[in-house]
């Protein structure tokens, strides 16, 4: 079917294409009107006679109820924050965008605007990867959306295990769980203290959101979390068998920190589900980048930030959204590249920075969101002791030693948080 | 050839319901003391969770998140393999020697489903939410899980054969009612709602199609499908994965569900007196079946071990040489290929051949199939792709409470067999029919 | 490229790889059974039903025990 969703080809709307667009938009469950109405404004938009800033503006909030969000986005324009921005202030980004009027106008008349508008209706409102104005961000991969994630600089990291304490306070975890983790390894052909910061890679094409048979385990849409949640979870421990990094830990008994000093706001998150801080008997719980940050229960200005992020003095950890090229991690990643030079005076055609960068067990297609700066460790590289042992800051390191195997005496009136 | 057990009266085939001996009051007694003795485990772990077994996370973690528990739910779904096995070879094949066990093999499926079913009650963290949060999560998990196709196609091959031993009781209480004890009138009218002998023609095709269902999705899609999947498919664990899987789990399936019908079948013969029943040529033909499928059982491991060994790459053939250096390994590659050594030697000079030994070697085979899944399991997650942390690999070994939960389940499927004996004939009523007494399809 | 595998949620309209299997290949000799049951010869309807009701009878049976004992352990214990 052409003229529709055919991005390259000038889209004509008469009536024979209103008829097929009907047809097409009465077949999703959304709402035809709505998507009739997009539609007509949309030549209006590309007729000059209304503004894209207008465009966006008019259905915003309606779109948001339709779908639950707005994810229209024209890249290199923020989301329309409700309050935050006027119609003129995002006209003159919009503007700043294009080089000029002429390349902005003929950019719309490819029907971009429509065949996004209408792709996204007939998508069902989510469609990572199928924007039709994708342009390109620091990450090449999907481009609609926040996508939390993290740049951790392994050579800023000088293995304090700050971020380690950190978060075990924030979460109540309870001992071994490390929910975040350094280590520090040996390996052939590498002389240096070698650090390994690892905690849950939230990755885009998760094993463990796959194979989770009650849908406990899962990615929130609106920023790419994995989340569990604590009220369905079934305890069968099959996303830790199929975690390739092993960031999941169960509560094989009573946790150490007991509900009541737990913030119940920590815990549920802005979809009311109960998915933060520490799971209890019998579920299973990970890193959550801090969920109830990013969903401002602790604060505005918390929002964006991790606990571990926070407590890191040494600038190895940064978080943000993958998708917007002014976030903490691309911008850290950006700055450190400017930092690391390569001398291009002899050899022009060498490569403009001499920073590795590297994401952990890329091969077992995973798609992870943390990406390294550092060497990585190879298939022989083994933990040693690092410069910072795991008791000096108030951990147990291995879990099954230290607690497990005492059994049920292990968690009465087991250490606090 | 089919052999001739016309002989036997319907009282011989009776015998378990009419009658009532000290060894019988013996073995319900054994049956619920295993059973008590894990439930008292059991409600340890129930009260206190799972950290009263050995398990523990892998990665930092040290330990072993997956155990016996779950080796031992492989090893029931394989040994309920032998219901489907028996029905399909009298029915689709139509090898009437083995008539007589076909109902003991199909309740045997019953019981092992039960228990492999038990399994992942006693093996998650919240038994509680096992209906509520699966059972709305099926439509969209089904789409995804490899464990929520476990949990449909086990349903669906313990639906099938539950349907197909209902329906094909009737044909039997009916014909033997005079006899059958007064006290469970209201059981057998149940069994018989709406029957008329009208109705036998239709069941026996019905069973045949039923038969034919099972036979192609139990071996090829729940132990030779979704049970290996489960593990196949995931990019974590460098032994697991791999399309050999299939054929592997399959053969261990059938090689236990052979043994497990040897050794009930072996049992029922010698309590109640039914050399004739059940005769030798069954246990003759049953073992030559466990010889051929434990030949491939071990052939399939020959396949494994080699393309992890030869040039593999680097956490294959670490895993692969780990399997191949823990001696217990071998001690359940070695209770196999002895079973087998027996086999052929037998078949060669039958002389050699008797029903103790043949049940002896069913249970060398049961033991060493155990292990051997268990191991699969547990090595499986030692030797993850991940192998940095200095947690991994994670000792393992199981708990008394683990332990407690095999001894427990054997005992359910010995107090099932007790029950159910003493309500239904074990013996189909057509296996005694002399020649041609058989319905015609 | 289809992105069956490659996205980790339910999307409209594609489905997840366990829909096709469960439902294509896994059940494929049950729709063949009762095809056979319903169309072979010779026919009678209470046979059918009996066996329909035994499917549907049985089902319920073991997810309706299983509940029972979930909810005493829930009771119980949580």
């Amino acid at each position: 079917m052409t003229g529709i969703t055919d991005e390259s080809a000038p889209v004509t709307f008469d009536d024979e294409w209103e008829r097929r667009a009907e047809q097409r938009l009465e077949e999703t469950e959304f709402d035809t009107e709505l998507g009739l109405e997009l539609a007509r404004d949309v030549q209006e938009v590309i007729a000059g006679e209304m503004s894209e800033c207008e465009f966006r503006e008019k259905y915003h909030d309606t779109v948001r109820e339709e779908f639950g969000e707005d994810a229209r986005e024209i890249a290199g324009l923020d989301a329309i924050g409700d309050d935050t921005e006027t119609a003129a202030s995002i006209e003159d980004r919009s503007r700043g965008f294009f080089e000029d009027e002429e390349s902005r106008r003929s950019f719309v008349k490819k029907g971009g605007v429509a065949a996004m508008g209408l792709s996204m209706l007939l998508g069902g409102g989510d469609s990572p990867g199928e924007s039709a104005t994708a342009a390109a961000t620091a990450d090449d991969e999907d481009d609609e959306g926040t996508r939390y994630g993290m740049t951790i600089n392994l050579n800023n990291c000088d293995g304090c295990l700050a971020c380690m304490a950190a978060c075990k306070q924030e979460h109540g975890l309870s001992r071994g769980a490390h929910w975040m983790y350094v280590l520090t390894y040996e390996d052939e052909d590498q002389a240096d203290e070698n650090f390994l910061v690892r905690p849950c890679q939230h990755c885009t094409n998760s094993p463990c959101t796959k194979v989770c048979p009650v849908g406990a385990r899962h990615t929130r849409k609106e920023d790419g979390l994995v989340l569990t949640d604590y009220d369905i979870c079934i305890g069968c421990r099959y996303c830790e068998v199929s975690c390739p990094y092993g960031v999941n830990y169960f509560q094989w008994g009573e946790p150490d920190v007991p509900d009541e000093e737990i913030d119940p706001s920590h815990q549920i998150d802005e979809r009311g589900r109960w998915v933060g801080a520490r799971p209890p008997k019998g579920v299973m719980g990970k890193c959550t980048f801090c969920a109830d940050r990013q969903d401002g229960q602790m604060g505005e200005e918390k929002i964006g930030t991790t606990a571990c992020e926070e407590a890191c003095s040494m600038n190895a950890i940064h978080f943000g959204d993958l998708n917007d090229p002014d976030s903490a991690p691309n911008k850290h990643l950006e700055q450190y590249r400017g930092s690391q030079q390569n001398d291009l005076s002899a050899f022009p055609n060498r490569t403009d920075d001499t920073v590795s960068t590297f994401k952990l067990l890329e091969e077992r297609g995973t798609s992870p969101n943390i990406h390294y700066i550092g060497n990585e460790p190879s298939q022989h590289a083994r933990q040693v002791p690092g410069p910072v042992t795991y008791e000096e800051v108030g951990l147990v390191d291995n879990r099954k030693d230290a607690v497990l195997d005492d059994g049920p005496t292990a968690t009465n009136g087991g250490e606090q948080a | 050839m089919s052999t001739d057990v016309t002989e036997a009266s319907e009282e011989t085939l009776l015998r378990p319901i009419t009658s009532l001996s000290r060894g019988y009051l013996v073995a319900l007694g054994l049956g619920c003391a295993a059973i008590a003795f894990w439930l008292a485990f059991y409600v340890q772990q129930l009260y206190h969770g799972l950290i009263v077994t050995n398990l523990g996370d892998w990665g930092t973690g040290g330990g072993v998140p997956w155990g016996l528990y779950i080796g031992a739910f492989i090893w029931w779904v394989g040994i309920a393999h032998g219901g489907i096995i028996l029905s399909a070879a009298v029915r689709l094949i139509g090898l009437d020697t083995y008539q007589p066990v076909a109902r003991i093999a199909e309740l045997l499926t019953i019981a092992a489903l039960s228990c492999a079913g038990l399994f992942i009650l006693i093996h998650v963290g919240r038994p509680d939410r096992l209906v509520t949060a699966v059972i709305p999560a099926w439509p969209t998990r089904v789409q995804w899980s490899p464990l929520m196709w476990d949990v449909t196609v086990i349903t669906a091959y313990f639906v099938l054969t539950g349907t197909y031993l209902m329906m094909t009781v009737r044909y039997d209480i009916h014909r033997l009612r005079e006899r059958l004890p007064d006290t469970f009138d209201r059981i057998y009218d149940l069994l018989l709602v709406g029957y008329s002998e009208a109705e036998d023609e239709v069941v026996e095709r019905m069973v045949w199609w039923l038969a034919f269902a099972i036979i192609i999705m139990a071996p090829l899609l729940l132990h030779g499908g979704v049970i290996p999947w489960l593990f196949a498919v995931l990019p974590s664990m460098a032994g697991w994965h791999g399309g050999v899987q299939g054929p592997s789990f399959l053969s261990i399936a059938l090689t236990s569900a052979v043994s497990g019908i040897i050794v009930i079948a072996a049992a029922f013969r010698w309590a109640y007196d039914w050399k004739r029943l059940i005769p030798d040529e069954i246990f003759r033909g049953l073992a030559k079946w466990l010889g051929f499928f434990g030949l491939m059982f071990l052939w399939l491991q020959l396949q494994q071990v080699l393309t992890g060994i030869f040039a593999a790459p680097t956490t294959l053939q670490h895993a692969t040489e780990v399997k191949v250096s823990t001696p217990l390994y071998w001690v359940a590659i070695g209770l196999v290929a002895l079973a087998l050594v027996y086999i052929f030697a037998s078949a060669l000079e039958p002389s050699l051949f008797s029903i103790p030994r043949i049940v002896v070697t069913a249970l060398a085979v049961l033991v060493g199939t155990l292990i051997e899944k268990t191991l699969f399991v547990v090595e499986g997650i030692q030797h993850a792709h991940f192998q940095l942390y200095d947690g991994v690999p994670g000792p393992y070994t199981p708990s008394l409470v683990e332990l407690s939960s095999v001894v427990g389940t054997i005992g359910i499927v010995v107090l099932f067999f007790l029950v159910v004996s003493k309500v239904i004939p074990v013996v189909e009523l057509h296996a005694i029919e002399s020649d041609h007494e058989e319905v015609e399809r | 490229m289809i992105p069956l595998a490659s996205v980790p949620d339910y999307m409209l309209p594609f489905v997840g790889p366990g829909t096709y299997l469960i439902f294509g290949i896994v059940l494929l000799p049950v729709y063949l059974m009762l095809a056979g049951w319903l169309l072979g010869s010779p026919r009678e309807r209470t046979p059918t039903l009996l066996g329909v009701g035994y499917l549907v009878g049985i089902t319920t049976a073991l997810w309706g025990g299983l509940f029972v004992v979930t909810m005493v352990i829930k009771f119980a214990f949580f």
